[in-house]
């Protein structure tokens, strides 16, 4: 266990298995739906024999009382690929109510996350990826299923560190490449990007088939914008300072913001995406329950 | 604007009190690091135009506030018209007040004359803001300088009263400037009230350019003009001339020339009752007026045979006006007209005989004498009402003899020598002929139509002096003379020497054909002639008309009141009131000059001429009005303090939360 992992939020989820929306095309037997029929307990549809189907899998009773040959099918269950895309630009620094102290910052926020799921998927015998989108497509980590591979990623993880500029559309656009089968992408960033630059992205993951899951990671006083006197703003991400009287541009922050997070809500709902918009005061294992519960067939 | 309390507008500073604070506020700002820049950088471009206009505004308020209450605090003072007095009391305020009878005029709602009601703002004003301002007084009839130590005073001196007389603006506005350029007043604030009359004004009087040079070479000098332009509608005046008693069939009457004169709509006929009374009893005569003048030449009214002498007045019921109600004249047995013609040119002599001795009045008698000037120390001096000098300018004995003559009311009219001599009198001397520069005849100036020689006739008429060509003149230099008649560069034709009474005129031509054609033409002559006579006759006979103003104070200390109201007037305003006296034999009728009763006002144009190059503010008053000078204006810095603080409230108040701006909670 990492110090990211808490063995009483894993203990408590565990019971909550983490399912595709989608069907899954996996390598071997698992939990999760398969386009493909195959030979689970789960029956799916009766079809008409044709010459050269398996004599084997013909329903008798039928025959009986038809007299004409069906052919019982059933649904195939396989294994998920889960992708862990993990937002490592510098404004994944910020943490709660603007500290940057250690264990405090979304990219704690995020690692506890990400940690956690990746744990859970191990554990029901999926396999496990993990991408970083730092100013560059830095960090790749394929999809596995051992648990040798979970510790590698776990590593990462650890070792992981936010700078610089955010790369995460191009690492999108790289991931939905580079992502050969189906998978269930979990996408954890503050995504301060432009909608528009965001929506091409979703719809090329969307395109892949794959399963798109969000974690908007947002601190409250960033929508709030609360601050009564002049304040030197330093970007995160290395852009210019700016010296502000708040109160005289707040409305029009939380106009932007607004319009920003509206915009953002439809893009992702019209690309069929899994949006969970957190709040870093907010526990990660509610997050990560409601994410659960919310995914249950 | 002037402040009671100036010391304490220098905290005015302070106004920058909220930039400063600003500041401070800037250096205090904390260093966030932040994420969502992007928002930050719309945001901003969003804001740049409002938020920048609302930050200014609100600084604005914010300064507004403190210096309205800075301001407020200072108690400030202004006049109805705002920055009337816009800086700090002045060394000395030199009141110029106009007592001419027109500015008697009053409104019927408040009894106030234009002349109390000029006072009355101006002690308000200086009560309020000029404390420790020196105080001098300049009035329009005795033009001297009188300091006033109270102000409060100024309502209640004689100096300021009512009086029948004329202003003459010209010389007391340029009395004034002698003053201030004697003194070194320092700062000084000349406050002129006048009802802008302009027979009182003379736009044409040449003093005016040594007044307008000698005022805009002095610092610190600020004009101000209280001026009541207004005409009191429907006012009558009543003016009476050529009074003398004529022996009848039935026993004797008093014969006068009545002139009525009115202001308004004077469109509609009104009947006008006039009160005659004769030396205290009472008659009425009811005139029927249609226009704005009626004259009754030759009105007789029954006398005595024994009255040979007496007093009487007309009345005219009580208007706006109450000094031009009432008209003094005194009768007696008319003087003979004595003139004598010192000349040493036959023709000449011939043609002032002709013109001094031709009757105008046949029951007058009329006696003329011819000498040379060899022989002028022959003059009957005592006997004589007018004297034309056509020969050298004297000196000497006949020098002081003439001045005498004068002196003692009668009238002389000069006309040039051949060849000039350098002697002076009355301040006047005669220098070398002229001829014209196109060598036919000179161009004139309009002449002065409403006093003296060449005034209008009773009828308005102007006297036909355009007419008369003038071939050669005689120049020369005066001072203090008043001219009547100039030549289009300027040099004088007929001008009246200054002289306390009497009056000396100088005409710089002759009446002969190879001067002028005054002889051809001959009415201008014959009636200036005729009208410098009868103001010497005036003199001589025991009843004399004169116009209040003109004589000195001194000479009534021995005048007897002759009817209840001169009993009333102070002794030392006898000469410019109107009134009835006996001064030993001679009965004595002052009346205000009948100048008076033209209503023409100044234009606008004409007053920015009168005072081109220097700078005055006007402020047109109406009489009787209530409004003052200035007033304390603290309550307005205060309003304008709390609307201030109203603004920059609103300013602060948190905008409404529309859909848009909520807030939310960062869970979707």
């Amino acid at each position: 266990m990492r110090d990211f992992i808490d063995p009483g939020v894993v203990a408590r989820l565990a019971g909550l298995a983490m399912d595709a929306r989608l069907p899954m095309i996996g390598s071997v037997s698992g939990r999760h739906r398969s386009p493909t029929r195959g030979s689970s307990l789960e029956f799916s549809e009766y079809r008409k024999y044709v010459p050269g189907d398996d004599t084997r899998r013909l329903d008798w009773r039928a025959w009986g009382r038809s007299d004409r040959y069906y052919i019982k099918e059933y649904e195939a269950d396989t294994n998920l690929r889960l992708c862990l895309i993990m937002d490592v630009s510098g404004s994944m620094n910020y943490g709660l109510n603007g500290s940057q102290e250690p264990g405090h910052s979304k990219l704690d926020y995020a690692r506890r996350l990400a940690g956690t799921l990746a744990y859970l998927a191990a554990g029901q015998g999926d396999a496990v990826g993990l991408y970083c989108a730092g100013p560059d497509f830095s960090r790749e980590i394929r999809p596995r299923r051992s648990a040798a591979h979970l510790k590698f990623v776990l590593d990462e993880l650890a070792g992981m560190e936010a700078a610089g500029e955010t790369g995460l559309p191009d690492a999108l656009h790289q991931a939905a490449e580079k992502i050969a089968q189906r998978a269930l992408v979990v996408i954890i960033s503050d995504l301060f990007i432009e909608p528009e630059v965001l929506r091409s992205c979703f719809q090329h993951l969307r395109f892949r088939k794959h399963d798109v899951a969000v974690f908007h990671l947002l601190e409250q006083n960033e929508i709030d914008f609360e601050f009564d006197r002049p304040v030197r703003f330093v970007d995160l991400e290395g852009a210019p300072s700016m010296l502000v009287d708040p109160t005289t541009i707040a409305r029009q922050y939380r106009t932007a913001v607004q319009k920003y997070l509206a915009e953002l809500k439809k893009i992702l709902r019209d690309s069929a995406v899994d949006y969970h918009r957190v709040s870093i005061e907010e526990h990660y294992a509610e997050v990560l329950a409601r994410f659960l519960l919310s995914r249950k067939k | 604007m002037s402040f009671l309390q100036p010391a304490i507008l220098f905290a005015l500073p302070l106004i920058a009190l909220p930039i400063l604070i600003h500041l401070i506020n800037q250096n205090r700002h904390r260093t966030v690091h932040w994420a969502a820049t992007m928002f930050l950088v719309q945001a901003r471009r969003m804001a740049r135009g409002m938020a920048r206009l609302r930050y200014l505004l609100l600084m604005l308020a914010r300064m507004l506030a403190i210096a309205g209450l800075i301001f407020a605090v200072s108690r400030p003072m202004a006049g109805g018209w705002l920055g009337l007095t816009a800086s700090d009391a002045p060394d000395m305020t030199i009141v110029l007040l106009d007592r001419s009878a027109s500015m008697e005029e009053q409104d019927p709602r408040t009894s106030q004359s234009k002349r109390s009601t000029a006072l009355k703002k101006l002690i308000d004003l200086v009560q309020r803001t000029e404390s420790g301002t020196k105080l001098v007084l300049f009035d329009s009839a005795l033009k001297q300088p009188l300091e006033v130590s109270s102000v409060a005073e100024l309502r209640e001196l004689p100096e300021s009263g009512p009086t029948a007389t004329t202003a003459d603006m010209p010389s007391l506005v340029q009395q004034v400037a002698e003053f201030i350029a004697a003194n070194e007043t320092g700062r000084t604030d000349i406050w002129i009230c006048s009802d802008l009359r302009r027979h009182d004004w003379n736009p044409t009087a040449g003093r005016w350019e040594s007044v307008r040079r000698e005022l805009a070479m002095r610092e610190g000098v600020r004009l101000f003009l209280l001026t009541y332009p207004e005409v009191t509608e429907d006012n009558v005046a009543v003016t009476v001339s050529g009074v003398h008693r004529r022996e009848t069939s039935a026993g004797a009457e008093l014969v006068m020339d009545i002139r009525l004169s009115r202001t308004g709509d004077t469109s509609q006929p009104r009947t006008v009752e006039l009160t005659m009374v004769i030396d205290g009893a009472r008659s009425r005569l009811d005139l029927e007026m249609t226009g704005d003048r009626l004259v009754r030449s030759g009105h007789a009214i029954p006398l005595d045979r024994d009255a040979r002498q007496g007093w009487g007045r007309v009345e005219l019921p009580r208007d706006a006006n109450m000094i031009d109600n009432v008209y003094n004249f005194v009768y007696a047995e008319p003087a003979v007209r004595k003139s004598v013609i010192v000349s040493d040119d036959p023709q000449a002599a011939e043609i002032f005989r002709i013109a001094a001795g031709t009757p105008v009045d046949a029951s007058l008698v009329y006696e003329t004498e011819v000498l040379s000037s060899a022989g002028a120390s022959a003059i009957p001096w005592e006997s004589t009402a007018f004297l034309i000098w056509h020969a050298a300018i004297p000196d000497g004995l006949l020098a002081r003899q003439l001045n005498d003559f004068v002196e003692s009311g009668r009238s002389v009219l000069f006309f040039p020598p051949d060849t000039p001599n350098d002697n002076r009198i009355f301040n006047v001397n005669w220098t070398n002929w002229i001829t014209p520069a196109d060598g036919v005849h000179f161009q004139y100036r309009p002449w002065r139509t409403d006093t003296d020689l060449l005034a209008n006739a009773e009828s308005g008429a102007p006297l036909p002096v355009g007419q008369v060509q003038c071939f050669r003149a005689c120049g020369l230099t005066a001072e203090n003379a008043v001219p009547l008649w100039q030549l289009q560069d300027g040099s004088p034709l007929l001008l009246r020497a200054a002289a306390d009474q009497g009056a000396a005129w100088f005409c710089s031509t002759l009446p002969t054909a190879s001067a002028s054609s005054l002889l051809n033409n001959g009415v201008t002559f014959y009636i200036m002639t005729q009208r410098a006579l009868a103001r010497g006759a005036a003199a001589l006979g025991a009843a004399r008309q004169l116009d209040c103003g003109t004589l000195p104070r001194s000479v009534a200390g021995s005048w007897t009141p002759l009817d209840a109201p001169s009993e009333d007037v102070w002794i030392s305003q006898r000469t410019i009131s109107a009134g009835l006296y006996q001064s030993n034999d001679t009965l004595l009728a002052l009346n205000r000059p009948p100048v008076e009763d033209d209503s023409t006002v100044l234009t606008s144009e004409d007053l920015a001429d009168v005072l081109a190059g220097l700078e005055y503010t006007r402020i047109d008053d109406e009489v009787g009005g209530t409004m003052q000078l200035a007033s304390e204006i603290w309550r307005t810095f205060l309003v304008l303090m709390i609307l201030a603080l109203i603004v920059e409230a609103l300013l602060c108040v948190p905008e409404a939360v529309s859909d848009s701006t909520r807030k939310e909670k960062v869970p979707a």
